[in-house]
């Protein structure tokens, strides 16, 4: 599954990178572009996404066993598909992507991730990265048997 | 005796990673690999991966720990076919005579460069260098000499991103050159014949031009004594416009992991025969000698053959027989990782003489296999594929490999970018 994703600076309106912040998640990869980088690892992980035409960041997936959302950073399509997160009227969102990480492995996204939002009891929301079983190619490179639902591809 | 026409080598810097930068700006300027081998080793590498120490051919669980900031990118030959045709179009512009080497590699006639660029050679091979990169998107290398060894050494000894013209050297000159390089950088030269031109202290290319040519010849055979030719400015391997016709076709490769399911290996099987009958449509060739060979993780593998009473590229018929390969193969339990499946006798359909009996392949429970009862199905799936894209039809036989169909990229592999001159 996917544990942290790069955006390249292009991306990002420049407008929006004062506003959250962003400049503290500046990453240079060699003589790159500049990036942002978002990993689960964080102390407050967050991701960036754009929905109905808005771009935000929200903390990703849920740590906190008392808000009745699912502790996990990521939803299993199955699981959406079978209805299990009807209740939380779970919306599908874009998540922004150059590229992404998975067990050490960054690999090159093409557009981007898909996810979906939910709002805790606090009205708080949420971001899932939504997850299919991984593909022969997938589960190689990552040794991981699960992979992110990407847009436009599957890796 | 030196040729009037200076031979050009193009070669492309980092040609995949290239390809998939001209596409994707945001992999410019950082480690990147390409992943092949159903994503398990690096095929290809960025500059900046290879100065991080992470070499062709490793895993990518290797790659991943010396350089953790590299990204990697699932290969796509059907991208880096569409770049290295445009490079053949631009460079087809420019010279009258040009050999489709490698899919990033292409000798040509430089002769025309001056008049059409201006200036001498070398700046003109500048601007044939900067006219590519803004045609194409990649960046190339590019050596001129009198023959393609020359050139190839000129390209080779200017990458990245450079240009030597090498038959603007005085004598001094390229006699430092040849000094420079040692005997192994050469073109033909093996890691064997490196040993043995060394153990007869021939260690760079001036001491090899030095060296006597009938104990070259001796040494190395006649491809040995063309080299010192070549090297002595002696162009005697031509440009070739057009790839000599193949003794064997052959299509096959990694299973993507070890499988012991007999479905999933008949399944391989029929895919396979599937490319090698659309490679042998392709150059328009019938085959008589069918060979399988299978490598197994715990044995010696396995290795067989079966010539027929008349040259074809029946689907079915072929289907039967490889089929019956691997049965006799005794497979059945045993893991198999690779198989190749390799077509010989080769002859052209427009020479085949047709014989008025049914070409008949009796298979291993007796059951005759003829080829004319099959192949109007055949001949229908060829014309469809044709028109809709490749395998968009496929037998299905090969269903019992959904990951493989499931992922187009697997469709398309180095060997189906055809007209090249070596793999």
């Amino acid at each position: 599954m996917c544990q942290g994703i790069a955006l390249s600076q292009c991306e990002i309106p420049e407008s929006l990178i004062e506003r959250y912040e962003l400049s503290e998640r500046i990453i240079r990869r060699g003589e790159g572009d500049i990036e942002f980088r978002f990993l689960l690892a964080e102390r407050l992980p967050v991701l960036p996404l754009w929905h109905e035409g808005q771009f935000l960041i929200l903390s990703w997936g849920n740590r906190d066993r008392h808000n009745k959302l699912p502790v996990s950073a990521w939803c299993s399509q199955e699981s959406l598909e079978a209805g299990a997160w009807h209740h939380l009227r779970p919306r599908e969102v874009f998540i922004p992507a150059s590229f992404a990480w998975d067990r050490g492995v960054w690999y090159q996204v093409r557009e981007g991730l898909k996810g979906v939002v939910v709002t805790d009891c606090e009205r708080k929301q949420h971001v899932y990265v939504l997850t299919q079983p991984a593909t022969h190619y997938y589960e190689v490179m990552t040794r991981n048997n699960r992979e992110p639902v990407m847009v436009g591809e599957t890796i | 005796m030196k040729t009037a026409s200076p031979i050009g080598h193009l070669d492309s810097d980092c040609f995949y990673v290239s390809a998939e930068r001209v596409r994707f700006p945001c992999l410019r300027g950082i480690p990147v690999g390409v992943l092949g081998n159903q994503g398990a080793c690096v095929i290809a590498k960025s500059y900046e991966l290879k100065a991080a120490g992470v070499k062709t051919g490793v895993p990518i669980w290797e790659a991943r720990k010396i350089c953790p900031e590299a990204v990697f990118v699932k290969r796509d030959f059907r991208w880096y076919e569409v770049l290295s045709r445009k490079m053949l179009d631009v460079l087809a512009d420019v010279s009258p005579l040009v050999e489709y080497y490698s899919i990033d590699e292409m000798f040509f006639d430089a002769s025309e460069l001056p008049r059409v660029f201006g200036g001498s050679m070398r700046e003109a091979a500048l601007q044939l260098q900067q006219r590519m990169l803004q045609e194409v998107g990649v960046p190339v290398s590019i050596g001129i000499g009198e023959s393609k060894t020359m050139a190839k050494l000129g390209s080779d000894t200017s990458k990245p991103f450079g240009v030597h013209a090498l038959h603007e050297l005085t004598d001094k000159q390229r006699f430092d050159y040849l000094r420079s390089i040692p005997v192994g950088e050469l073109c033909g030269v093996g890691k064997r014949s490196q040993v043995k031109l060394e153990q007869h202290r021939i260690f760079n290319c001036l001491d090899f031009i030095r060296a006597d040519r009938k104990f070259i010849q001796k040494l190395l055979t006649i491809k040995g004594e063309a080299l010192w030719y070549e090297l002595q400015g002696e162009s005697i391997n031509k440009i070739a416009t057009s790839r000599p016709p193949h003794k064997a076709i052959s299509r096959g490769g990694s299973l993507g992991g070890k499988t012991a399911i007999a479905k999933q290996q008949h399944a391989w099987v029929v895919r396979n025969v599937e490319r090698l009958i659309e490679a042998m449509d392709f150059h328009g060739v019938f085959a008589r000698k069918f060979s399988l060979s299978l490598e197994r993780p715990n044995d010696y593998g396995w290795g067989g053959h079966v010539v027929l009473s008349e040259p074809t590229n029946s689907f079915k018929l072929l289907c039967a027989v490889f089929r019956e390969m691997l049965d006799r193969s005794d497979s059945r339990d045993k893991a198999i990782s690779h198989m190749h499946l390799i077509a010989e006798k080769l002859s052209y359909r427009s020479e085949i003489q047709r014989t008025l009996f049914e070409t008949t392949y009796s298979t291993h429970d007796g059951r005759p296999i003829t080829e004319s009862s099959i192949d109007q199905l055949a001949t229908l799936k060829q014309q469809i594929n044709q028109k809709v894209g490749r395998f968009a039809i496929r037998s299905g036989e090969t269903l019992h490999l959904p990951e493989i169909y499931a992922d187009e990229t697997n469709d398309y592999d180095i060997c189906d970018v055809q007209g090249k001159m070596c793999f």
